[in-house]
C-alpha cells in the first residue's frame, strides 16, 4: 500500500508523480486519438429534443416504451414502488437472470391504473407482470410475476393465422363470491390495426380497453363474473375488426366444460 | 531548492517575437492542463490546444517577461476547469471522452501509479491547485490570483488534496469524492 506522508515528504511525492505524467509538451496530434466533439448547434438542438420529449404527451409515451434495465428500473421514481420493490427482490434472489423490463401498457381502470411489463431474460426468454390496484383488480393481479421459460410471454404467445387481431394471453379475477369479489381482467397481444378495444356485456354496455405497444388490456366488471363478456377490437375508423368472447372472471366462456384452446386468436 | 517548471521557462527575453514566447510556454501550458483535467484523456488534449490559442490571443496583453509563466498558468488552469465542467455535462448525458492513448513513456512504480488515480479522483479544483504550487511552482499568491481565490482558500485545497490522498492510499476511497464544482 503506498503511504503519503503528511509533510514537506508528501508535497515531494505529489511532485514526483505530476512531473512523471505530465506528459509531452505539445498536445497529441488529431491523428492519434478519435475525436469527440459536439458543436454548440447539436448541444442546443439535444436540449430542444429533451425538453420537447418531456412536454409532448408522446413523448412520453416513447419514453415509456424504453427499455430499462433492473437497476434503472428500481431508481426510475416514475414507476410504481409495488413494482420497483418486485424488482428489486427478483435482483437479491438471482433466482431468475432478468436483464431488461418495458413498460408495455399502462391501462387505467374504475379503481386505479394497471401496469404491465414484458420482462427479458437471460438467454431471449421474455415474460410479463403486472401491478394492479391492490385488492380492487383480480386478487391475483398485483405483483404477478411470470418469468421462467415454461410460462414466458413468447412461448404463450405462437403466431396466430394471419388476419388476426386479438390474441388472448391472460386473464383472471372476477371471484363469484362476494366477499372474494373484483373485477376481472383480459390481456393479449393486438395487431397493429387495432385502435382501441372495449367489453361488451349482455345488457348492452361497455366499458372501454386499452391498446398500446401491440398489447391490449380490458378490466370486466365484477357483476359480469358469471356471465360472458365480448371483446371488441376496432380499428382507427371505428370498423370492428374483431370479437372475443370470454367468460366474465376473464377465462374461457361459459359453460366451461368446453375445452377452450390454450391459444386464442380472434 | 528544486526547480520548478516555472523557473525553467524564465525569463522571456524582452522584444522576443509572439511565436518564440508561445514555443516556450506551450510546455508549461500544455502540462499544467493535461495534469488538471487528467492526463490520458482526449479531452485534456483538446483543452491543452484550446489553452494554447487563448494563450497566443491573450500574448499582446502580456507586459513584463517575467510574469509570463504566471500568466500562461492562469490561462491554462482557466481552460482546463472549464473543460472539466463541460466533460461533467457531457458525463450527464451519458458521453465520456475516449482515452488519448497516451501513457507515461517508462514505466512507473506502482505506488506512482496509485498516487496518480488517487489524484485524478480529487476534486478538479483541489488538483488545480495542486498543479499550480507543486508542478508550475507559482506561489500561493500566484496561485490565488490564478484561480480567482483568496490565498486562505488556496491553502485549504491544498492541505485537503494532501489529505485526500494520504486518506484514499490508505484504502478510505470514500474521502475522494468529489465535493466542490
Amino acid at each position: 500500500m503506498t503511504e503519503l506522508t503528511h509533510d514537506h515528504g508528501a508535497e515531494g511525492q505529489i511532485r514526483s508523480m505530476l512531473t512523471a505524467f505530465a506528459g509531452p509538451p505539445t498536445p497529441l496530434p488529431l491523428a492519434t486519438r478519435p475525436r469527440r466533439r459536439a458543436t454548440r448547434r447539436t448541444l442546443v438542438l439535444l436540449a430542444f429534443a429533451v425538453v420537447a420529449l418531456f412536454a409532448v404527451p408522446g413523448g412520453l409515451a416513447l419514453l415509456s416504451s424504453l427499455w430499462e434495465t433492473p437497476k434503472q428500473f428500481v431508481v426510475d421514481h416514475s414507476q410504481p414502488a409495488q413494482a420497483r420493490r418486485v424488482i428489486e427482490q427478483q435482483l437479491g434472489g438471482r433466482r431468475i437472470e432478468l436483464r431488461a423490463i418495458e413498460t408495455l401498457i399502462i391501462a387505467p381502470t374504475p379503481h386505479g391504473n394497471v401496469y404491465i411489463y414484458l420482462l427479458r431474460f437471460r438467454g431471449g426468454r421474455t415474460g410479463y407482470f403486472f401491478i394492479g390496484p391492490k385488492h380492487e383488480l383480480g386478487r391475483g393481479v398485483s405483483g404477478v410475476l411470470v418469468g421462467n421459460s415454461a410460462n414466458g410471454l413468447t412461448e404463450l404467445t405462437p403466431p396466430c393465422a394471419p388476419g388476426w387481431a386479438l390474441q388472448y394471453v391472460d386473464g383472471g379475477g372476477g371471484d363469484s363470491l362476494p366477499r372474494f369479489r373484483s373485477d376481472g381482467y383480459v390481456f393479449g397481444r393486438a395487431a397493429s390495426r387495432v385502435a382501441s378495444i372495449h367489453v361488451r356485456y349482455p345488457d348492452g354496455s361497455t366499458t372501454p380497453g386499452t391498446v398500446d405497444n401491440g398489447f391490449f388490456f380490458t378490466s370486466i366488471k365484477s357483476s359480469a363474473a358469471n356471465t360472458n363478456v365480448t371483446l371488441i377490437a376496432n380499428n382507427r375508423a371505428g370498423q370492428t375488426v374483431a370479437r372475443l368472447v370470454v367468460g366474465g372472471y376473464g377465462g374461457s366462456p361459459f359453460p366451461t366444460n368446453k375445452p377452450w384452446p390454450i391459444f386464442i386468436c380472434a | 531548492m528544486e526547480m520548478s517548471v516555472a523557473d525553467s521557462v524564465l525569463p522571456v527575453r524582452a522584444g522576443s517575437s509572439s511565436d518564440v514566447v508561445l514555443a516556450e510556454l506551450r510546455p508549461l501550458v500544455v502540462r499544467t492542463v493535461r495534469l488538471i483535467v487528467g492526463a490520458g484523456s482526449t479531452l485534456a488534449e483538446d483543452a491543452a490546444q484550446e489553452a494554447l490559442l487563448e494563450l497566443s490571443r491573450s500574448l499582446p496583453r502580456l507586459r513584463e517577461g517575467r510574469a509570463a509563466p504566471a500568466f500562461a498558468a492562469r490561462i491554462a488552469a482557466r481552460v482546463a476547469m472549464r473543460a472539466v465542467k463541460r466533460e461533467r455535462r457531457f458525463a450527464a448525458i451519458g458521453l465520456r471522452s475516449p482515452d488519448s492513448g497516451w501513457a507515461a513513456s517508462s514505466v512507473q512504480p506502482v505506488e506512482m501509479v496509485e498516487l496518480k488515480e488517487a489524484f485524478d479522483r480529487l476534486p478538479p479544483r483541489q488538483r488545480a491547485t495542486a498543479v499550480l504550487r507543486l508542478y508550475v511552482g507559482l506561489s500561493e499568491q500566484e496561485t490565488a490570483a490564478a484561480l480567482g481565490c483568496s490565498l486562505g482558500t488556496v491553502k485549504h485545497q491544498l492541505h485537503d488534496a494532501r489529505r485526500a490522498l494520504a486518506a484514499y492510499l490508505n484504502g478510505d476511497a470514500a474521502t475522494l469524492e468529489e465535493t466542490d464544482t
